[in-house]
Order: structure tokens, then sequence, then C-alpha cells
């Protein structure tokens, strides 16, 4: 299998804290890897870091082989192919549901200033497909129901489910899920299970951050563990959930020795 | 320091309330009108008080009525939002007939007016792009005006350059200061950005006030000749009003164009959510420039015509002043909107006219105006929609 993601090293400090600590992690083409880990133990900043929003203190991280994406801006690296959601929604409010898929077609597209003047024929065509191929994966993730309501409106399990549709649209090579199943209930867990396999089935890459475990251990193909900025574990979802060191940083370093 | 202590609860008391506006426009018209006459300011200020609470105590729906009344009708509002399609098709062109038409029929004086209303139409549609479309506050508008402006006057009387070659050049070159002043300043946010663009509006003003051996300084240039097109010189309001008309049809037609198209929405989304739009793939900074060239170009564009029409340019056409009734024509016509914008510019051009009969009290009416409008309907005169475009996707 091919290498998708490779992070080497990766430090991020802010003034005197350390928030992600010399972290190795590669992730294989079409996998669902997941990143959990206590609050506070540094996976949103990890994220930051690989999406271009944090520029990493030390370390780098390469999209396949040799692809070079630390320091670049965020847009550059949604357009080499890695997308993120967020772990508090942030949807385009006021736009309609199908509108922000559409957004997510941007860095795939590219009607510029006169092609929007002058409206030629291909300009229309391009608007037309933007439309089209939004409707489409509003439908892939559960979500046609609400098209042309306001993102603002819609209730909150489909909310996430919109914003990975616009995700999508940006036809992601590695799709970033930051906490996707915060909040839901057991109904939506198990729709968002559904989900994330099937764009595991689009042969897209899953990094997941997620912090229900039935999502985590049901779906992984691999989970690493971090604590306090570093990665104290790697691993299938079973090898995972035995090691003793992960049982000592969910449970206290007590619980952890009497195992 | 000491402590003052809340006085909250004595404004509270209606009376007190009412004395403290009544001296609050007192001072404010003070300076303006001197201790005496200001006593009728501060009276008239009273006795509406006193009909507001007259009013209140007598029925206290009353002044909800009043504020649904500036809301807006629902009625209204919603037929607006759901006219049929051919509404929307056959409106703007039937319009532009209609005004056209009525050209005809319009005094000298009325035509004036109406073609400066058309200059201020395209500038408050430029800064559209840059404020509702994309977001960004820009203080300083009025110095693309000034750029397209001062391009004609001096390459005219300097080289003859004929209007219709000036027209884009003078476009082409406020772009350029758009980008020269937007590559170092995009990457602020909000009132930084406003602070800079106020700054750049006022060196522009200083420049051409001291520039002696360019501009002529505070006397201006004088002697710039009138467009003319295939021997046909423009000389008359008439004229000069239907070069307005269509460029304003021009303007709002790309304006359109602009705001429906793969750029508009990302504008939005960036407007919306800048981090979100950015991680999409969105290249916020670039877009942010674009829009800030765009918006100056129109700018410029405005600036020629407006030197064409005046044949005079002097420094003192492109104060503060202006860009800030710009901006206003913008917020209170309905950031975004095209028609909002277009409306709100009419309206403020032709405001001073019309209270003219109240001579230096206009401006007191107006900033009564603004204050009413942006406390009860602060989304502006004619909003965006982008609930139309839905339900006609739907059917």
């Amino acid at each position: 299998m091919a290498q998708a993601l490779a992070i080497q090293n990766l430090t991020m400090r802010f003034d005197g804290l350390t928030a992600v600590d010399h972290v190795d992690l590669s992730l294989q083409d079409k996998q669902i890897v997941s990143l959990i880990g206590p609050n506070g133990a540094g996976k949103t900043t990890l994220f930051n870091c690989v999406t271009g929003h944090y520029a990493p203190t030390e370390g780098t991280v390469h999209l396949g082989r040799d692809e070079l994406l630390s320091g670049l801006p965020p847009h550059t690296i949604a357009k080499k192919g890695v997308v993120r959601t967020f772990q508090n929604i942030r949807l385009f409010p006021a736009m309609s549901a199908v509108e922000n898929v559409m957004v997510g077609r941007h860095c795939r597209t590219r009607a510029g200033v006169l092609g929007a003047l002058l409206g030629p024929p291909s300009v229309r065509r391009e608007e037309r497909a933007i439309r089209e191929r939004a409707r489409e994966l509003l439908a892939f993730c559960g979500a046609a129901a609400y098209e042309n309501q306001q993102a603002r409106n819609l209730p909150y399990g489909a909310q996430r489910r919109l914003e990975i549709a616009r995700a999508l649209a940006a036809e992601p090579r590695i799709l970033c899920l930051d906490e996707p199943a915060a909040g839901m209930n057991p109904r939506e867990t198990a729709g968002l299970i559904a989900l994330i396999t099937a764009i595991r089935g689009l042969a897209i890459t899953v990094f997941l951050i997620e912090h229900h475990m039935n999502v985590v251990m049901s779906i992984s193909d691999r989970v690493a563990v971090m604590d306090h900025g570093v990665k104290i574990a790697e691993g299938t979802a079973d090898q995972v959930q035995k090691d003793p060191v992960v049982i000592a940083a969910y449970l206290g370093e007590a619980v952890g020795n009497r195992l | 320091m000491t402590q003052t202590g809340d006085v909250s609860h004595v404004l509270r008391a209606p009376l007190a309330r009412a004395a403290g506006w009544t001296a609050a426009f007192y001072l404010m018209v003070l300076p303006l009108m001197g201790p005496r006459r200001g006593l009728w300011v501060a009276l008239a200020v009273l006795v509406v008080q006193a009909l507001a609470l007259a009013a209140d105590r007598v029925s206290p729906a009353s002044r909800e009525r009043l504020a649904a009344a500036l809301r807006g009708s629902g009625r209204f509002s919603a037929w607006m939002e759901l006219r049929p399609a051919w509404v929307r098709t056959v409106a703007p062109p039937a319009l532009l007939l209609a005004l056209a038409a009525a050209g005809l029929g319009m005094s000298p004086y009325t035509l004036d007016v109406a073609t400066n209303a058309g200059i201020y139409v395209l500038l408050a549609l430029g800064l559209n792009i840059v404020v509702g479309m994309a977001g960004l506050l820009v203080l300083g508008y009025i110095a693309f005006s000034a750029v397209g402006a001062y391009t004609y006057a001096i390459l005219n009387t300097q080289f003859h350059l004929s209007f219709w070659l000036a027209l884009p050049l003078g476009g082409a070159l406020a772009a350029c200061f758009g980008l020269l002043l937007g590559l170092p300043t995009l990457r602020l946010r909000g009132d930084y950005l406003a602070i800079v663009t106020l700054g750049f509006g006022e060196i522009t003003r200083i420049t051409l006030n001291n520039w002696n051996s360019l501009t002529n300084g505070p006397n201006g240039i004088l002697g710039i000749q009138p467009p003319s097109l295939f021997g046909f010189t423009f000389s008359q309001p008439k004229h000069y009003f239907y070069l307005l008309l269509a460029m304003v049809a021009l303007a709002a037609f790309f304006s359109r164009r602009l705001e429906r198209s793969r750029l508009g929405r990302a504008w939005v989304a960036m407007r919306e959510d800048e981090t979100a739009a950015e991680s999409m793939g969105v290249p916020t900074l670039r877009l942010k420039l674009l829009a800030f060239t765009l918006a100056a170009f129109w700018g410029g564009v405005a600036g020629v015509l407006f030197a064409s029409k005046q044949l005079f340019v002097s420094p003192e056409s492109f104060n503060f002043l202006e860009s800030v009734m710009v901006l206003c024509m913008v917020v209170l016509g309905g950031m975004g909107s095209v028609p909002g914008v277009i409306l709100g510019a009419v309206l403020l051009a032709f405001l001073p006219e019309v209270l003219r009969g109240v001579a230096e009290y206009r401006l007191i009416v107006f900033g009564a105006a603004m204050v009413l409008l942006m406390q009860y309907r602060p989304q502006g005169i004619w909003p965006s929609s982008r609930r139309y475009e839905e339900f006609r996707q739907e059917a």
C-alpha cells in the first residue's frame, strides 16, 4: 500500500507550551486512521499543522511520498488534496446547504473575472456542473433534503454531514475529520459510521479525531493515541485498547499500574 | 479615578431620558446654529419626546407598530423575494427604458442632479464589490475616484487624450493603485484595514493638494474637454444623463454577473467565515485583492466621468466626507444587494436636493434619517435575498 501522508518529528510550541511533541505518524492509502487521546492532548493542534493553519515549529508533513505540505497556506494544502472539517462546525451560515458545498468546488474549478462578466457557454457549463456535483454530494452524505435551506437552520447532525459534503466537494485525497460524532445521538452516530465507511469506498484516506470509542473501534484500520502532545501508542484498535500505557492515560496512573 | 456610580437607573425614567435627549441634541446643534436658534431644535426634540411618551401611554403597542412599519411589512418583503421570474427578467430593462424616456422630459436641473446621482451609483456599485460582496471595510474609497478624475484631467489638458481612451485608462490606473494598496494591507482584518484605507484616502487628497507641478494644487485643473463621439460633443446635461445611464446599466449588469459567479460565491463564503473558506481551498488573500482591484477600477471609471462632466477637478471634491457618503449608500441600501445599493445611492444623492428647503438643517434631518434606518432596518432598504434563487431552483 502506498503512503498517503507522512508526519515526521512534528512539533508545535506556543511559547512555553509544547502542544505537539515530536510526533511521527504515517497514513496509508484508503485507510481510516483515528487519532484519540484525552482532552488537550494536542490532536486538533496536530490537525491544524497538517492543514496549514499553523506552521509547525519543527518537523514536516509530506503528502504521498515527497510532496512537502508544512509551511504552505491552507488553501494550497486543500488544493493538493488534504481537506478538513472543524471540531466546532464552521459552515457558511447564511448560505444554503447546496451553496456551501458549491464553495467546496472552488479549488477544482476555474471561472475568473472575465468569465463571470461575459458568461460564455464554458462558464455556464462549469457552473451547472458545480451545482450538479454539489447536489450529488449532498445526497451522498444524506443531506439532500436540506438542499435549499440556510445552513444555520439545519439540525445539528445534518450540519455535520453538510460539512463533510463540503469537504468532499474539494476532491480530497485525505479527509481530516475533527470529532465528527461530537454531540450526536446513537442513531446519528451509526449513520456517520456508515458515511465514513462509504467515503473510504471512494478511495479517500480518512484521518479521524474522535472521542466516541464505538466509532473509533468499529471503523479504524489504525489508531494512534496522543497524550500531553506525545504519541504514546499506535496500532490496530485491539492492540491500542489493551495497551497499558493507553489505559493509564485515559483512566489515570493508579488504575494503569494495577492492570 | 473615582467611581461615578451607575446612572442607568436614572435614565430609565422617561422624563430623565427625554431631558437627556433634549440636552444631547442641543449640544449637538450648538456649534452649528448658535445658542438661541439651537433652542428651537431642543424644543422640537422635547415635543417629539412628549408625543412619543403620550402615544406610549395611550397605546403601548404604538411603538412596536412604528418599528414594524420601518422594518417593512412582511407582505411586501415576501412578494419581493418570491416575485415571479419574469418580473426579475423584465424589470431592469423596463426600468432602464422608463428612465431613458423620463430623461426627455426632465428639466436641465433635474438632469444634472440625476447625472450626479448616476456617478454616485457607479461609485456605490464599485464599493459594494469590496464592502458588500467581499466584506472588507474600506473608508477612503473616493481616492480611487480621484485617481481616475486626475488621470483624465491631466492627460486631456496636457496631451488631449480622448475621453473614451481615458475611461478604461483611468479605471486601470485606479486599479493599479488598488493593487498596490491592497498587497501590503489586505492581511489586516476589519478595523485595521478600514483605518489604513482611510489614511490612503487622506494621503491621496493631500498629495493632490500639494503636488503643484502636476495637479495645480488646491486651484485644481481647468479646461478639461467634454467627451465627444464621431464629431458629436457632449455639451448638455441631457447628453451626460444618457452617458451615465448607460454606464450605470453596464455596472449593474456586471455587478449582478459577478455576484452570481463562482467568485461571488467565494466572496460570500469568505465574508461568512474566512478560516473555513480558506480551508476549503479558497485563496482568500488573492480574492480580497481581486475585489479591491475591481472596486478601485469602478471608482476610477466614475472619477473619469466626474471630471468629464464637471470639466474641472480639484482636491476638494475628493474629501473624506465623500467616501463616507458612498459607504452610507452601500450600507443604507443593503450591503451586497445590487438593486439595494442603487436605490441607496439614488436616495442619498437626491435627498440633499429635496432638503434644500431646510437649508443648513438638512444635515441634521439626514443624520436623523440614517439613525432611524439603522436602528430599525439594519439590513438596509432592499437587502440581498439569497432565498429567491432557492425557490426558483425548486420550481
